[in-house]
């Protein structure tokens, strides 16, 4: 299994969220959202891109719309595999934060 | 003006959908689209346009990493199918490695000689403004760099183009220090030799080496050699019965430069006959300004020469350094075989990647069901391209490494066949070579395969041997039959060529000369030995083991000097003629050394007492050039018509011999009497020459203790006329024998793809009553075929090279039948041998093994 990384993990919780409604436009604006920064189009691209050739994401086609210039869009939908691996990373983030001892960091003054 | 504002940038989207590929080109312009429209609705279209741009910027990065990403793991799952493949048929792929690798290693290696070639004279800085000014004759028409010796200084002062001018008189010399003595080559040259060529200097400025005009300059090898490891700088050495003082030490003059020599001396010091107009004997070095048009900087120097001197049959031009090494003057020279090799080096590639066509293809039908299935579960034709492109670029790579083993394997031989300073080298222009070549032959060769195997329809793959998979076949047969016969007609070329240049050479070592050249020794002496070399010569041949002995002013081998017939003049001399004569000075015994025979009358004799004086013996070429009919007591007149005119009668004309080249005719040739000379040429008896030339040592030191002893044996000196002939001959012979060998190799791989597609056909032969020996005939029968065409196709191609080569030569064999019919004999049998090894073990087969499959 593969350990995903920060922005596999980000997408593939916005995929889940969204539900019905995760094609890359919805997506990328709750990912700058969440994290306050701005992700460009291909920065968003590229990891989902990654996540269906690994098989965590399986995709769809809408119809085309008008607004995107009579294009159609691609819906993503988590695969159990994707689950699989989400929770893996879930547990291995819990885990290494589990107990850590108390870190004395000088605050700066 | 709205609705065309609506839209995102064009530009924009151009680039976007030049990044990406398919199905996600549209999503994601879409969503880049979906975004833009929503932007524009707030904050309006420039907003939206310049996010856009922004966008796009930022993203095609990130799309065109993923796509190498991408297609990086594609390559790896392609290779990895690749080595399976190459894993699977063990045979097929030895044979089609090691096919490329010989046909690589042979490329390599011509490509360093070429290069090595190319580089000659190149190292200078400035090379290419530097010049030698020859000479075009008209009368006869021809070309020369032999010229007076005041030219150069003459055209540095006179013409302001001319940045620098050096003469060059080069010499072979004895230098001596503390009675230790080796002959060198040397040259005389000015100090501005130092500003034209680059050769660099160790020791010594170059300004003021040559300030005092009893200085030399020697190499660091030649240093070595008289001094070991002392400072040579300020030493003393004895030349030309002076002393001179070292001034600099010259580094060691690098192989591929057309000026040799071991130390260089003053011009100044030179010889009478290098500072005058009237004598030819020097070569002119000239530099021109940046900017100076060669060509017309040869227009007006052409008529130099003809100003200080009458008779001056010749105009002068300037000859590119670059060119002096690669490009005879008259046409020709070392840069045809440039060529003939660069084109021999691509035909062995082209035989080596008709090999892996051939196997490819014809193994191909062993992978009908693995393309059939692939195309079934959804590979593209590009994908099954680009993984046969694969396969045979992995085949190259590895063929690569074997041929760069290969080559640093034989290099030491090759440079020892060719006298060469060849070396492997990693700089990166040849590492990108390398790894040219090898993408170039895997894309070749792999390219006819790729594009017929992913051509097949899946469903007339899979579903069996009948239908349009025959036809499929057939097409891809009659590829294969054409690839062979043309591998074969290169082959069979080579063997033409190189059965043609061993006849020539065989005619060359074994035509009579005329005069018996074997266990003919000369001696070359210096000055001092010149008024006791008669006496010398009577003590050597009281020793039995020396037969006879000649003395002559010039070498016999060496052209000597030559004369045009204005020059000359005769008893009935009249109309135009157009020749050069040869002259040398010999003594009573040259008939007899050299076993000459008269054609008619009598060659010097001691009888005859006016002989020295008036008499002269022409050759029978002399006597057709004169248009001679009766030239016995004709009279002969040298220098005629200035104060130093000879006049000389005929009194015998010698049988023509050849002590040239054969690759000129015999030319008119005169001799005059003397009784000294620093050639001495003996007869030695055969055996025990070795002790014979200790004797001749031993008592040439008795007169001249610290001369060093020089020789050489006539025929090898003959031999040496034709090295590039023979270097050509050899190297034709190797590359001959890889170009056979690597076709064989691929014949064997398709005779034994042939014979396994036909195992059940032979079984039931067999079954039928075939006998063992026919159903090899009905193998051999085809590959026959196609090797007879392959002859047909060769022949004239391999006619017109030969006679172009035999061009070269006065002396030649005719190009004879036999030479073809044995080429096609060979080319047969090799044939036929491959081949057989393969039907003879499919027709003895038991045919209850091919068929109990069924």
């Amino acid at each position: 299994m593969k350990i995903l990384s920060r922005i596999e993990e980000l997408v593939m919780l916005t995929v889940w969220r969204l539900e019905e409604n995760a094609y890359g436009v919805p997506i990328r604006k709750y990912i700058i959202k969440v994290t306050g920064s701005d992700w460009s189009i291909g920065a968003i691209y590229v990891p989902l891109d990654r996540l269906v050739k690994w098989g965590y994401l399986e995709t769809s086609q809408s119809d085309p719309t008008e607004e995107r210039g009579g294009r159609s869009k691609r819906y993503y939908k988590l695969t159990a595999e994707g689950l699989e691996a989400l929770n893996h990373i879930k547990k291995v983030e819990e885990f290494m934060w589990l107990d850590l001892p108390h870190l004395a960091v000088e605050k700066e003054k | 003006m709205r609705q065309i504002h609506s839209k995102p940038p064009r530009i924009a989207q151009w680039l976007v959908s030049h990044t990406l590929k398919g199905e996600d080109r549209d999503i994601l312009l879409g969503d880049f689209e979906e975004f833009f429209t929503e932007i524009k609705k707030e904050a309006g279209f420039l907003k939206a346009a310049i996010w856009y741009w922004k966008q796009v910027f930022k993203s095609i990065p990130l799309f065109l990493s993923n796509q190498i990403y991408w297609s990086l793991i594609m390559i790896k799952n392609y290779l990895k199918t690749a080595v399976r493949n190459l894993k699977n048929d063990k045979v097929y792929s030895v044979i089609n490695i090691s096919g490329l690798a010989i046909g690589m290693a042979c490329t390599i290696l011509i490509l360093l000689w070429v290069q090595y070639e190319l580089s000659f004279d190149q190292f200078h800085n400035n090379a290419g403004r530097i010049y030698r000014v020859s000479a075009h004759y008209h009368d006869p028409d021809g070309f020369g760099q032999y010229l007076p010796g005041p030219l150069a200084a003459y055209l540095k002062e006179g013409y302001p183009e001319i940045l620098d001018a050096t003469s060059y008189k080069p010499m072979a010399m004895k230098l001596t220090v503390d009675n230790r003595s080796f002959f060198s080559q040397g040259s005389y040259v000015q100090p501005s030799f130092f500003k034209i060529f680059s050769f660099p200097l160790l020791k010594g400025d170059a300004e003021t080496i040559f300030l005092d005009r009893y200085s030399i300059v020697i190499t660091d090898e030649l240093a070595q050699k008289f001094f070991g490891q002392e400072n040579p700088v300020g030493k003393t050495m004895t030349f030309m019965g002076g002393d001179v003082k070292v001034t600099g030490i010259i580094k060691n003059i690098p192989k591929n430069s057309h000026l040799q020599f071991d130390f260089l001396v003053p011009y100044e010091i030179g010889f009478y006959s290098m500072r005058i107009w009237s004598n030819n004997s020097v070569f002119s070095y000239v530099k021109l300004a940046e900017h100076a048009d060669s060509h017309a900087v040869s227009q007006k120097i052409s008529d130099v020469a003809k100003k200080h001197r009458q008779n001056c049959n010749y105009d002068l031009f300037l000859h590119p350094l670059a060119k002096i090494h690669l490009y005879a003057l008259g046409g020709g020279g070392q840069i045809t075989y440039v060529y003939i090799f660069t084109i021999m080096a691509v035909f062995v590639l082209l035989i080596a990647s008709i090999n892996f066509m051939n196997l490819s293809t014809a193994r191909a039908e062993k992978r009908f069901k693995e393309i059939g299935v692939k195309k079934v579960l959804g590979s593209s034709r590009p994908q099954l391209i680009k993984q046969f492109l694969s396969e045979s670029i992995l085949h190259s790579f590895i063929a690569l490494f074997l041929a760069l083993f290969l080559t640093a394997l034989l290099i030491p031989s090759v440079n020892s066949i060719l006298n060469t300073p060849l070396k492997l080298n990693f700089s990166l222009m040849w590492i990108c070579s390398f790894i040219g070549i090898a993408l170039l032959t895997g894309v070749f060769s792999g390219s006819y395969p790729a594009l017929y195997l992913s051509g097949f329809r899946p469903l007339a793959v899979l579903k069996g041997p009948f239908g349009s998979r025959s036809k499929v076949r057939s097409r891809a047969t009659f590829l294969r039959k054409t690839l062979v016969v043309m591998q074969f007609s290169l082959s069979i070329f080579f063997i033409i060529g190189i059965l043609a240049i061993t006849r020539q050479m065989n005619y060359i070592r074994t035509i009579n000369l005329g005069y018996d050249k074997d266990y003919l020794v000369v001696v070359k002496t210096s000055g001092e030995l010149r008024k006791n070399i008669q006496v010398i010569k009577n003590e050597l041949l009281e020793n039995p083991a020396i037969l006879n002995a000649t003395v002559s002013m010039m070498s016999l081998v060496d052209w000597g000097s030559s004369v045009t017939d204005r020059h000359l003049s005769w008893t009935g001399k009249s109309g135009e003629y157009s020749f050069m004569m040869g002259q040398n000075f010999v003594d009573y015994d040259f008939l007899d050394t050299l076993k000459l025979q008269m054609a008619q009358g009598r060659f010097f004799s001691r009888e005859f007492l006016s002989d020295p004086k008036e008499a002269c013996v022409v050759n029978e070429a002399a006597v057709k050039a004169m248009r001679m009919d009766e030239p016995l007591g004709k009279k002969f007149y040298i220098n005629a018509g200035t104060d130093s005119e000879r006049p000389k009668t005929i009194i015998g004309v010698v049988k023509d011999f050849n002590t040239q080249s054969l690759h000129k005719e015999i030319r008119p040739f005169w001799w005059e009497f003397t009784n000294s000379g620093s050639y001495l040429c003996l007869k030695l008896q055969g055996r025990s020459t070795s002790a014979s030339l200790k004797f001749i040592e031993n008592k040439i030191k008795e007169f001249v203790p610290d001369d060093p002893f020089s020789y050489y044996f006539l025929d090898d000196k003959l031999n040496s006329l034709y090295q590039t002939e023979q270097l050509t001959g050899s190297l034709t012979r190797y590359i001959t024998f890889l170009a056979v060998f690597i076709s064989c190799l691929g014949l064997f791989g398709l005779a034994s793809f042939s014979v396994e597609r036909r195992t059940k056909e032979i079984g039931i032969r067999k079954v039928l009553g075939s006998s063992s020996s026919q159903v090899v005939l009905l193998l051999t029968k085809e590959f026959t075929k196609w090797v007879l065409m392959a002859n047909v196709l060769a022949w004239p191609a391999a006619y017109f090279a030969v006679n172009l080569w035999l061009k070269n030569f006065a002396f030649k064999t005719a190009i004879s039948v036999w030479i073809f019919l044995l080429a096609a004999g060979l080319s047969l049998l090799i044939a036929l041998i491959t081949v057989s090894l393969q039907s003879i073990r499919a027709a003895t087969a038991n045919p209850v093994d091919s068929l109990r499959y069924e």
